[in-house]
């Protein structure tokens, strides 16, 4: 048995080898680089200790990046999932008309971010086509892309984007719950909302941390619209910690993106753990 | 179906993995194959200078029994030793030409092998006309009675070609020609040209190919003058820009549609069938792509900059001269076609599947900007002799003679290469000049953003900042100093080399402006150094000009002169929100940092509000068009202008604010200041009085470069008299001594220049170089400058976008100054 | 009465759902803006576009059909810039590079998560969950360097390995692997094949559909690569599609608009040939066993 058990392992190693082969050369050894440099200052690699966490934390600039990170984070993911949630669970009794629905939600998926940076500027200038609207209204032009609503903009992005993707998250799971519950309680005399509350939600768990990953890794996959709308500086407001990565490695300052981004990545790790457990505790 | 699916899934797999297995082991192989080659080639060719006979101005070189022939407008020399002494010959029939008895110019003219000369002459007294002449080898001269269809200017298009055809070729236009229909709306200009021969050539046969100025080639017969054959591009609205004729075939070359080269067969004059090699090579296929990518870029160009109120345009030659070019020659008896371009000299057997480079071009003066190919030879003795005309040199043309050297390595033994982000006439210009004096350097020009795609310029910083990481960077940073790379922090993060001791050198010698070379100076050591600089001034009414100190003693100045002169024209001529704010901010900018490095609040503000005020003033009773902005030309331009001062000539300014940027700009302003003697200039002082000017150019060395020693003697070379002795525009030399010496003897003293008033009236202004004086008193002002203007990218976008939308009155002035401060504070924050 | 009541409920859900069309309509809004602006003329989208562009007054206008449509600017796009095709050909090859990879490396690796426990089994999937979600920037210059050692920079292995070895196919077909019922499994071992033999017979035909909809999801995001190519390519002439766009901005509006169509059209056939599988993919992600 015993004997039995180690080949198995053996063998799941032996599949995982070629990618953990690559990992390991192309993304966990550069990661390793980067802790490594996070204790080293910048050109000429001297052991500094703790410094560079403490320089990083002290700039403002760094302060404001994880506050807006941490605000764009959590502006964002609870309304699209939620908001996904409830028309993934309206359109799932929506057959036809569903169907095309959830068609058009996935569509802003495909399109290139070059191509969205390029429907951006025309929307979201200051002369542009939503504040034509908005003064054919009568309403005074908003200055979306140097005002606090440059942060809205980039939420609203993120929505336009993801929106589909969660939707589709959502109905696989809720297709995964088993008709024969609701109809239990059916009987019992409950109602609508409180199948929901009772039935779907607690079902809907496990969903819930996959959902929530994929909707972290997406989450950071906006900035390329920002960076290629607003460049190195955008309004304050959308100022990310990868902006701020960027412009420090373009000033040169490796010793404090190294530091920040280590304490991105624990960040990251605090958030993911508890997902991750409840992810696995089926298993 | 599903189990269809799977084994298909599965086939595609298999498929699929083994050509991953191929593509893998083809990257496996890749990578050692570049190491193998340690084996040194030896030879090539080595560019030196050979004298020209003094005082002449050459137009022909020809080669005849081993002898090279110059024809110049002084007489035909000769040389037998290859160009190095020049003997003149004694040619009775051609003296009229020489001792001006005739008043007919030389135009051009051309040899053939055997010593017959072909050549066309202006007759400047008369009618403006060309004639053709040929000299036999016997000396004997007769004109060439050549009659050429007129050109008919009836559609806009071809009359914009040719008149630059015909300025192009320096010929005058001529008023008598055709019938004098004159198009009254687009002013005097004539409907027709004498059509003229600018480019004549002997074919073996002994008779004559021509390319006239509408871009069309004849072959004429060499004793009536008469056309044997018309070639005609196949393209319309298409013109042939040169041509080459070698043993059996006519080349000519359409470079402007660039549909390659035509060949006609010298027998039958039929086009034969085109040159696939040769053609793809032209059109950069093969090798240099940068012309055809630079072509691409300009067209998305956004900048709408008016030229039309400058016709003669010609100064400096700082940004054309990066314009590629492409030249042929052939050599007798051969089908053999050499091309000339920035990059080299390259040789293509007709037919052949190859082609061939001859000469580096990077290596010799081919692609020094200030260098421009006049003609080039193939000698019988296979060496090359090339004739330039040389902008920076007094005598204004020079010979090269390139001769293969076969013990020299093929490739120079050091190489040194220079990151500069975008291609710069200044740089090219240091880098041609420090090559020809040590042929045993190459140095390799690398610049990211040109051509710039879809890169910003911290892009390529961050490319540049992980090559430098990882040992592969650039020996030499060149920075233009417009802030988009910022040569502090690179100097203060440790990662250029201390060069205190070249610049101590330099110091000490005393020739240099220690004032600007010490600008980035930290703790009494360098480790960038600006090699040129820039000075805002102000010309004016000298009572004016000594009036202003600083800002607000400019504004007041403007009010003053607006409330003088009510509802007349221009008074700065910075009549538009942006170029006001990004012409004034750079000088005031160093006085809004506070000791902490924040900017201040107060000192902005009161920058806007001056600005403001200015701008008001000098729009105040002006014709604005339907959207409340001035009809007149906005001179976003004028701050950099090479025209220096002359606005005030043309009434578009009655007080100057501009950039002291070149040396033709001060000899522009020197002839100003002579016509308009209650004139005067000084300096633009900061807001506060500081006595401001702009580091530009700046150079460094990477510490971790290999070859530091070497990368410092071009440093050193860079800071010489020697290397410093020219003027591109980008800035003035900061080396005292080739800045006096420019400034006293500009060889393009005497240079006409016509601008434009703003009421339609022309003036002329004719360059006049420095006097002793003049010049002395010039650097003695620029050598008391004291504070340097560095402005990183952030800021002055900030600043100008800000600042224009403030005085347009889209945001108030405390608006502007907050958002400012919010993205510059951000900006300061991160280190 | 069933009918009665089945309007009832239908009446009550008429505004959700017109809220929802209206939301659908948001999300395809800027695909028939991109492709009504390639229909214009450049002087129709100069006139539209002209307060964006430059300072005209007033503000943007639209019109979703043009006045006179023409195909100028993708004639011009087509025929006049060589260097897009070339680009095009460059992030064909990159994108199918990295596909190639993510599944020669991805799915065996996949499969070993999901069917076999081994020591560390757990860390390593968490390790590769933190990866997934590291942000390109923070790993720039390591990763450059480590290129650079590898005598990699400036080729295109450059941007195709460190994308091939991404974690996220991995995560994703973790997922669709799992969801393969255990007796499968067990019947097919007790029909004498190996580890291998299961896994090419068994679990990549039951996990086509994640296979596929990691490699839809991987050419959306291959196809829109655009800080690894800038930071590992000098080479210019190695540059992919999804740089020439932004080096186009709005200035040259014609072209713009045509080649955020031509490089959209591509993605969205992947998109939609692949879309069935995709969703079947996403779905599967979330469903657990």
């Amino acid at each position: 048995m015993r004997k039995w058990k180690n080949r198995e392992s053996l063998t799941g190693l032996l599949f995982l080898l070629p990618s953990l082969l690559g990992v390991c050369l192309f993304v966990l050894i550069p990661f390793a680089d980067v802790v490594r440099r996070s204790f080293a200052s910048a050109i000429t690699e001297e052991w500094v200790g703790l410094k560079n966490y403490g320089d990083a934390l002290g700039t403002l600039a760094f302060q404001l990046a994880c506050r807006n990170t941490l605000r764009f984070l959590l502006c964002c993911m609870p309304p699209l999932l939620i908001l996904s949630l409830l028309v993934g669970a309206f359109l799932q009794r929506e057959r036809a008309l569903g169907q095309q629905l959830k068609n058009a939600f996935l569509f802003p998926m495909a399109i290139p971010v070059a191509s969205v940076a390029l429907v951006w500027q025309a929307l979201f200038h200051q002369n542009g086509l939503i504040n034509g609207i908005l003064v054919s209204f009568g309403a005074s032009p908003v200055n979306w892309m140097n005002s606090p609503a440059a942060f809205w903009v980039l939420v609203g992005s993120y929505l336009w984007k993801n929106l589909g993707y969660d939707i589709v998250l959502w109905m696989a799971g809720l297709s995964g719950i088993p008709e024969t519950l609701y109809e239990a309680a059916r009987i019992d005399g409950a109602g609508e909302w409180t199948l929901f509350r009772k039935i779907t939600l607690p079902c809907l768990l496990p969903t819930f941390s996959t959902v929530s990953v994929l909707s972290l890794l997406n989450s950071f996959k906006v900035f390329r619209e920002a960076y290629l709308v607003a460049g190195d500086y955008p309004h304050e407001s959308m100022y990310l910690l990868q902006h701020l990565f960027n412009n420090w490695f373009r000033d040169l300052s490796f010793d404090r993106m190294a530091a920040g981004a280590v304490m991105a990545a624990l960040a990251v790790l605090a958030l993911i753990m508890p997902l991750e457990l409840g992810l696995d505790k089926e298993d | 179906m599903t189990h269809t699916l799977r084994n298909r899934l599965g086939k595609k797999l298999l498929a699929l993995g083994t050509a991953a297995a191929l593509l893998l082991s083809c990257a496996a192989c890749q990578s050692p194959s570049e190491t193998g080659e340690s084996q040194e080639a030896k030879g090539r060719y080595v560019e030196t200078a050979l004298p020209l006979p003094q005082n002449t101005n050459p137009y022909a070189l020809g080669e005849m029994d081993g002898a090279l022939r110059l024809l110049c407008d002084k007489g035909v020399y000769q040389s037998t030793d290859g160009g190095n002494a020049w003997e003149k010959q004694d040619i009775p029939a051609l003296e009229p030409f020489f001792s001006g008895g005739k008043a007919l110019e030389f135009s051009q003219g051309c040899w053939s092998q055997d010593g017959s000369l072909i050549f066309s002459a202006c007759d400047t007294a008369g009618a403006m006309e060309y004639h053709y002449y040929i000299l036999s080898k016997d000396g004997e001269l007769r004109e060439l009675p050549i009659q050429l269809p007129e050109i008919k200017l009836d559609d806009s298009d071809s009359l914009t070609m040719d008149l630059d055809d015909l300025q192009g070729e320096g010929s005058p236009e001529s008023e008598s020609a055709g019938s004098a229909e004159v198009d009254e709306s687009s002013g005097a200009i004539p409907s027709s040209f004498q059509n003229t021969l600018s480019d004549c050539q002997f074919l073996p046969d002994g008779s004559i190919a021509g390319r006239s100025s509408e871009g069309k080639i004849y072959h004429i017969d060499q004793n009536t003058g008469s056309i044997l054959h018309t070639l005609t591009p196949a393209q319309e609205e298409s013109f042939y820009d040169s041509f080459a004729v070698t043993k059996s075939v006519l080349a000519a070359y359409s470079g402007f549609n660039s549909n390659g080269m035509d060949l006609y067969d010298l027998n039958t004059w039929e086009k034969k069938e085109s040159d696939p090699v040769l053609d793809s090579f032209l059109s950069g296929g093969s090798s240099d792509s940068t012309g055809e990518n630079s072509a691409v870029n300009s067209e998305s160009g956004s900048e709408s900059v008016d030229y039309s109120t400058f016709f003669s345009f010609s100064g400096g030659g700082s940004y054309s001269s990066l314009a590629n070019f492409t030249q042929f020659f052939t050599s007798p008896g051969e089908d053999v076609l050499y091309i000339c371009k920035n990059s080299g000299v390259y040789r293509h057997i007709l037919g052949g599947s190859t082609v061939e480079q001859l000469i580096n071009g990077s290596m010799s003066s081919l692609a020094t900007p200030t260098f421009h190919l006049d003609q080039m030879l193939k000698t019988s003795s296979d060496s090359f002799k090339a004739l330039y005309f040389d902008e920076t040199s007094a005598g204004g043309l020079a010979l090269m003679s390139y001769d293969f050297d076969p013990e020299i390595s093929a490739v120079p033994a050091t190489e040194l290469t220079i990151c500069s982000l975008y291609d710069c006439a200044e740089l090219r210009q240091f880098i041609a000049m420090y090559q020809k004096v040590h042929p045993d350097v190459y140095i390799n020009l690398e610049t990211p953003m040109e051509n710039g795609g879809a890169m910003t310029s911290s892009d390529a910083l961050r490319a540049l900042n992980a090559n430098i990481m990882a040992g592969k960077g650039p020996d030499l940073l060149f920075l233009d100093g417009d802030g988009a790379a910022d040569g502090e922090n690179y100097a203060n993060k440790g990662l250029l080399a201390d060069i205190t001791d070249v610049v101590d050198e330099a110091r000490k010698r005393g020739d240099i402006l220690d004032n600007v070379v010490s600008s980035y100076q930290k703790d009494g050591k360098d480790f960038i150094v600006p090699t040129r600089f820039t000075v805002p001034i102000l010309v004016g009414k000298k009572e004016q000009v000594e009036a202003v100190s600083g800002l607000d003693s400019l504004a007041q100045s403007v009010e003053a002169l607006r409330k003088a002169n009510p509802g007349e024209g221009p008074i700065t001529g910075l009549n538009r929100a942006f170029s006001l704010i990004d012409d004034l901010f750079p000088a005031c900018y160093p006085s809004w940092i506070q000791e902490d490095g924040a900017l201040s609040r107060e000192k902005l503000t009161e920058f806007l509000e001056l600005c403001g005020r200015i701008l008001k003033a000098e729009n105040q009773g002006q014709p604005m068009d339907e959207n409340g902005v001035p009809i007149a030309v906005s001179y976003a331009l004028s701050y950099d202008s090479e025209l220096l001062g002359i606005d005030l000539l043309s009434s578009q300014a009655q007080l100057v604010v501009q950039n002291m940027s070149s040396v033709y700009g001060c000899a522009c302003l020197s002839a100003v200041l002579k016509k308009s003697p209650d004139c005067s200039y000084g300096t633009l002082n900061g807001q506060s009085g500081e006595k401001v000017f702009r580091p530009r150019d700046l150079i460094g060395i990477n510490a971790k470069s290999s070859q530091i020693d070497a990368a410092k003697d071009f440093v050193r070379f860079l800071l010489s008299q020697e290397g410093q002795q020219h003027s591109q525009g980008m800035g003035l030399p900061v080396n005292t001594q080739a800045l006096e010496n420019l400034l006293q003897d500009y060889k393009l003293s005497g240079q006409g220049v016509g601008v434009s008033s703003w009421d339609g009236k022309i003036v002329d202004l004719t360059l006049r170089a420095l006097t002793q004086e003049e010049s002395g008193r010039l650097i003695q002002t620029l050598s008391s400058l004291d504070t340097p203007i560095t402005i990183q990218r952030v800021v002055w976008d900030a600043v100008t976008e800000q600042g224009a939308a403030c005085l347009t009155g889209e945001t108030s002035v405390e608006a502007a100054v907050d958002e400012i401060l919010r993205q510059v504070n951000l900006y300061l924050s991160e280190s | 009465m069933k009918k009665t009541n089945f309007s009832a409920r239908a009446l009550r859900r008429l505004p959700v759902l017109a809220f929802l069309c209206l939301l659908g309509l948001l999300a395809v809004g800027p695909v028939i803006f991109l492709f009504s602006g390639v229909l214009m003329s450049q002087r129709e989208l100069g006139e539209n576009l002209g307060p964006v562009l430059s300072e005209a007054k007033g503000f943007a206008s639209w019109t979703l059909l043009p006045r006179s449509p023409t195909l100028r600017s993708v004639v011009e796009l087509l025929l006049d810039s060589p260097e897009f095709f070339h680009m095009f050909w460059n992030s064909a090859g990159i994108t199918g590079g990295i596909l190639l990879g993510q599944l020669l490396a991805g799915a065996p690796a996949a499969w070993g998560f999901a069917r076999y426990r081994f020591p560390l089994r757990r860390t390593l999937f968490l390790l590769y969950l933190i990866l997934m979600l590291m942000p390109f920037q923070v790993t720039m210059l390591s990763g450059f360097l480590a290129l650079d050692r590898l005598g990699l920079m400036d080729t295109r292995w450059a941007v195709i390995f460190p994308s091939a070895f991404s974690t996220f196919p991995v995560f994703l077909m973790y997922r669709f692997f799992r969801a393969i019922p255990q007796a499968v499994l067990e019947s097919a071992l007790l029909d004498a094949g190996n580890s291998f033999q299961i896994f090419w017979h068994i679990g990549l035909p039951l996990g086509s559909a994640g296979l596929i909809s990691a490699l839809v999801l991987g050419f959306l995001e291959c196809w829109n690569l655009i800080e690894q190519p800038l930071a590992y390519l000098k080479d210019r002439t190695l540059w992919p599609l999804s740089l020439y766009l932004p080096n186009i901005g709005l200035e040259r509006a014609g072209p713009a608009f045509a080649g955020a169509a031509v490089t959209l059209i591509p993605a969205l056939l992947v998109f939609l040939c692949g879309r069935e599988y995709l969703e079947q993919g996403i779905m599967a992600a979330a469903v657990k066993e």
